[in-house]
């Protein structure tokens, strides 16, 4: 950098800024997390259903929020939906939900090549000796089938975490607003997005390093 | 069977009435008017962007201040009504108004030409110019003439009132046109060397070269473009706007705006001055 002046101090004397921020951030991958989990288990196996009226809204579903960027389904949600339907949601609900029904879509894919990539037969196996479809999925295909999914469930939570930033488009105070209002105080942009890219670092990283680890067990243990 | 069908059908038409119910009652709300809504239901939502110094957002505790939050906070508490602040981005605050999260804006908000199809604003409340950072030690820049030639990299940020600006009126300089909320972009390029000047408001480049050693503010004494600001409503909406406008000419005639302002210092805007003489004269 052409003789720029470093000026760090800023951020310590606003560490708690990041540390307030951090919280709202791991708030939003949580209860966008929980929604994305449970919408994904469903849509997930109503996209691997037999049943068309299953199937198909499932599918349209899941491909109208992966072919739509996330940051239109947030505003989407914050400003036309009351428009249309007169229900006003506050920013940080907007946020929670919209991304938690972005990453169902996601989740779902997860749970239905997890489904499927276990061999049919023991389904068919299982129904022999009397389980119904349900049971089945319960005691005998779910349990095999989440062992192959929770790598691509780490990463895709990772992905979650950064699009948490996404939220200071409707003005939620997580880690990339906060910064920004700093910024805005304190005209030290370059200090405040260094220590942001190393916050969401200290953030990802495990989750990262998790996903690694728990593929290396099972693989040592297979 | 019927009578399943008929309980069907009934229950089909309830859902639809509850929402319906919905909709119908804020159509209702927006044909009473949006200042009846206000004294009716005893809140003003109000919209606002933080910039430093009208609108503050105290880093460690969130809490608001700035001359146009005072001076809000003034208006309600005449009115007899408890302000509700929404945060808005400059990308998103006219949808904040047209989806009716907030009934006016009080960002400052540069009023040209373009803005004014999507929303109604109020009177100029204050005028502000813009300024350019360049490097110090740059002899090459003595006036606007100077920017405007070939080679030079101007940046600004995109959408902004001084971007509008460049095009219009840089036809030889090389534009590098930032997609950011962040004022501060263009003059982290010229500190970076990816720009040769760095365009925006006169307070954001005065307080930049403030902070920043290594970068001049060109125009500090003599800023360009000066622009009205003003506040804003949805578009439409008169009865506001008359409201508003009522607001502004009393916040600005009594002093009442400049009392407030007074407060936190320096801010590079402008007033128009008021000369008053006699209706009739002796």
């Amino acid at each position: 950098m052409v003789g720029y002046t470093w000026h760090f101090g800023v951020v310590w004397e606003y560490r708690e800024v990041f540390l307030r921020g951090a919280l709202v951030t791991a708030k939003l991958t949580a209860g966008a997390l929980a929604i994305g989990l449970v919408l994904g288990l469903l849509i997930g196996m109503a996209k691997s259903s037999r049943r068309a009226w299953l199937r198909v809204p499932a599918t349209t579903y899941v491909e109208l929020f992966r072919a739509t960027p996330t940051l239109v389904q947030l505003v989407w949600i914050y400003y036309s939906l009351p428009i249309l339907t007169g229900v006003q949601l506050g920013s940080f609900v907007s946020v929670t939900l919209g991304l938690g029904m972005n990453a169902g879509a996601y989740f779902a894919e997860i749970f239905r090549a997890g489904i499927l990539s276990i061999d049919r037969g023991q389904m068919d196996a299982a129904k022999a000796i009397g389980m119904r479809h349900w049971q089945a999925m319960r005691r005998i295909i779910l349990p095999q089938a989440v062992r192959r999914m929770i790598p691509p469930f780490i990463n895709e939570t990772a992905t979650l975490v950064k699009l948490t930033t996404l939220g200071s488009v409707l003005a939620v105070y997580e880690l990339l607003h906060e910064s920004n209002n700093l910024i805005t105080n304190t005209f030290r942009p370059l200090e405040v997005y260094t220590t942001l890219a190393l916050a969401f670092f200290a953030i990802i990283y495990p989750i990262i390093y998790l996903s690694r680890w728990l593929e290396r067990a099972w693989v040592a243990r297979s | 069977m019927v009578r399943r069908a008929r309980r069907q059908v009934c229950g089909a038409l309830l859902a639809a009435l509850v929402l319906l119910a919905g909709p119908l009652a804020e159509r209702a709300d927006a044909q009473q008017g949006t200042l009846d809504k206000i004294l009716k239901e005893k809140t003003f939502n109000i919209g606002y962007i933080p910039s430093p110094p009208g609108i503050i957002k105290d880093p460690r505790t969130g809490e608001l201040s700035g001359f146009y939050i005072d001076a809000i906070r003034f208006v309600c508490e005449q009115m007899g009504v408890k302000p509700v602040f929404h945060e808005a981005r400059w990308a998103t605050f006219v949808a904040g108004l047209q989806s009716g999260q907030f009934d006016l804006s009080v960002a400052a908000t540069f009023a040209t030409i373009p803005r004014a199809l999507a929303v109604d604003f109020s009177k100029p409340i204050h005028y502000l110019g813009y300024s350019a950072i360049v490097r110090k030690g740059d002899s090459r820049f003595k006036s606007l003439r100077d920017i405007d030639k070939p080679g030079i990299r101007v940046a600004v940020v995109q959408g902004a009132a001084g971007h509008e600006w460049a095009k219009q009126n840089l036809k030889n300089a090389q534009l590098v046109v930032l997609a950011t909320a962040d004022l501060t972009a263009p003059f982290v390029e010229v500190s970076a060397g990816r720009a040769d000047v760095g365009i925006e408001d006169a307070w954001a480049t005065r307080r930049y070269a403030a902070k920043h050693p290594e970068v001049v503010d060109l125009f500090a004494e003599s800023p360009f473009n000066v622009l009205p600001i003003a506040w804003a409503v949805r578009k439409g909406d008169t009865q506001m706007l008359n409201f508003v406008n009522t607001v502004i000419d009393y916040l600005l005639i009594n002093g009442k705006l400049r009392e407030f302002a007074q407060k936190y210092g320096p801010s590079g805007r402008f007033q128009l001055k008021l000369v008053y003489e006699p209706v009739v004269a002796d």
